[in-house]
């Protein structure tokens, strides 16, 4: 086994709010390797991005995080928030899902990247700058000197998230964590920015960890996948496997939802019954029953815990199998 | 056309040495509640001063009012809206619930309390003035403050390791500029016309300094004889406020993109 970067350990992230406790992610365990993607997917509020959130401790006070995130053998979970301010953006950055408004409209490009390098590097302006025409280059910017003189506004969608990721880029991560990273853009600028995350991970051997709830984005780029449902980890493979593989029924209803050409011939795609269970109320049996073509007494009545069902396979189901 | 007016104003009390025709407590005994003539424009008062002269001066004493008042009160109301804003927490309950016990004083008796406390004076007046507007600011930087802070930038920046300090001063303070310049160009106004009442009271500036106010006072006895001693200043104040609240919206026009044009 190689070394691990971030290893997340029964992380448990629980909001109290005047409606009582909500259990937004339940006892999950991550690991993540130098140079790996790994892929969060799931529905929206089944907990990916609060998890996310939670490893570099950027949740409201309302919530309230237990378990063990341990990055290169330091925890981050209580750590001071100026230890924490260490990490962010310079070990472990962020790219979030709206490029349209993550950058400050009322400064230009240029400026807004090299505040973030002299934020974190001992360095000057001139050096500063130079840093960052190199950085929108990485994210292949056209005429990136000018662009630097330009405001929020005058780019599009898909320059802005490569902005975003070139500032993310700025100190040389360990690790980009990226929300949704291709979720408010059109298609073909999708593959542009993808293609631009393969690239980082070749190139600068960031590991990447890539929440979204397209599958096709995690087959195309993860090594590894998780699958998440309210909260808590379905089912967790290598991307090969999870394809090839998929054990838990909610894994096989996600992938039945992928449109493909040619595939539907009925001319409809299949759907997953039922909705997502509130987080305020989980049941004292499988979240997933009530949606479940193989739900049976057991389901009902019990939590199914995660096993290795294959190789380096695990899943969350009383039921786990192909059909 | 505001504008050419608050710029005319302000220029007129820069330079009121130069700009006035008489020194504003010269009499002219030979003209006493004089009527507009060519020597006296606007004419002059019982003490035989020129009335275009005193309006001049007055503008002073008025701007000088108006601006450090605002000057005043958004260098204090800003800091303490952004702080209650963006830490939130007990400290901002207890800041926003006094603001709001302060708010149900009307800004002019506040203005007229404060004033009486720190005694007659130009400056007490300001102070005074500049006090009384700091619960509304402080209001409206706290709320721009609170819709800030959940703008997606400002998370961005949080995520990847900015301080406090650097939100509140790159991000969050530059984008409430517009809303705040269009906050002063409204409060000036405001203090402006208070500077008058304060000074009408005899709680502002003292006689015989030229002060709109103080003219209006003035003006009192002679209403009957000579109306024109206290429409005057009057226009004056009226004018000025007026542009500066024109200026005000103006502004907002062209800096709020939410307004179409």
């Amino acid at each position: 086994m190689t070394e691990t970067l971030l290893d997340v350990r029964d992380l448990s992230v629980r909001f109290d709010t005047d409606d009582g406790a909500v259990h937004a992610v339940d006892r999950m365990s991550l690991t993540l390797e130098p140079r790996q993607v790994l892929g969060i997917v799931g529905e929206s509020g089944c907990g990916k991005s609060v998890t996310a959130l939670s490893i570099l401790g950027l949740l409201p006070k309302t919530a309230t995080v237990t378990g063990s995130v341990n990055f290169d053998g330091t925890e981050l979970l209580g750590a001071s928030k100026s230890h924490l301010r260490k990490v962010r953006g310079r070990q472990i950055s962020f790219v979030f899902q709206e490029p349209m408004t993550s950058l400050n409209p009322v400064f230009r490009i240029g400026r807004q990247v090299d505040e973030v390098i002299q934020e974190h590097m001992n360095v000057s302006k001139r050096e500063a700058r130079a840093r960052a025409l190199e950085l929108l280059d990485l994210v292949h910017i056209p005429d990136p000197a000018r662009r630097l003189d330009e405001y929020p506004h005058q780019l599009s969608g898909g320059m802005r998230q490569r902005v975003m990721i070139a500032m993310a880029l700025a100190c040389d991560p360990k690790i980009l964590i990226a929300d949704e990273p291709t979720t408010a853009l059109d298609v073909t600028i999708q593959a542009g920015i993808l293609d631009l995350l393969r690239e980082v991970r070749e190139r600068l051997g960031t590991a990447i960890v890539l929440i979204t709830h397209n599958l096709g984005v995690v087959a195309d780029l993860a090594d590894r996948v998780v699958v998440m449902y309210a909260g808590r980890k379905a089912e967790e493979a290598p991307v090969h496997e999870l394809f090839a593989h998929p054990q838990h029924p909610y894994t096989i209803g996600l992938l039945g939802a992928v449109p493909r050409a040619g595939a539907a011939r009925n001319g409809r795609l299949q759907e997953i019954p039922g909705r997502v269970p509130s987080l305020a109320e989980l049941p004292g049996h499988c979240a997933f029953a009530d949606r479940c073509p193989r739900a049976d007494e057991q389901s009902w009545s019990e939590v199914p815990e995660l096993r290795e069902v294959r190789r380096d396979h695990a899943v969350a189901c009383f039921h786990p199998g192909e059909q | 056309m505001s504008l050419l007016i608050v710029v005319g104003a302000i220029l007129a009390a820069v330079f009121a040495e130069w700009v006035a025709p008489y020194p504003p407590e010269e009499t002219d005994f030979e003209a006493l509640l004089a009527s507009p003539s060519r020597e006296h424009l606007l004419g002059t008062d019982d003490l035989g001063r020129d009335t275009l002269s005193r309006i001049i001066w007055g503008a002073r004493a008025s701007i000088q009012a108006g601006f450090f008042a605002t000057v005043l009160a958004m260098a204090v109301a800003v800091p303490i809206g952004l702080i209650a804003g963006y830490y939130r927490g007990w400290l901002d309950t207890v800041i926003a619930r006094v603001t709001d016990v302060l708010l149900a004083f009307p800004f002019l008796i506040l203005a007229v309390g404060l004033a009486a406390i720190l005694g007659p004076s130009l400056l007490n007046a300001t102070l005074a003035l500049g006090i009384a507007a700091i619960p509304p600011l402080i209001r409206i930087a706290r709320g721009e403050t609170l819709a800030l802070r959940e703008e997606d930038y400002v998370r961005a920046a949080v995520a990847n390791g900015a301080n406090d300090a650097v939100i509140i001063g790159r991000h969050i303070l530059p984008n409430m500029t517009s809303t705040l310049l269009v906050q002063a160009t409204l409060t000036i106004p405001a203090a402006i016309i208070g500077e008058a009442v304060l000074s009408f009271l005899g709680l502002g500036v003292q006689p015989p300094t030229p002060s709109w106010g103080v003219m209006l006072n003035a003006a009192q006895p002679y209403l009957n004889e000579a109306p024109s001693l206290a429409v005057y200043p009057g226009l004056a104040i009226v004018i000025v406020a007026l542009a500066f609240n024109l200026l005000g919206d103006g502004l907002r026009d062209v800096l709020d993109p939410k307004t179409e044009r």
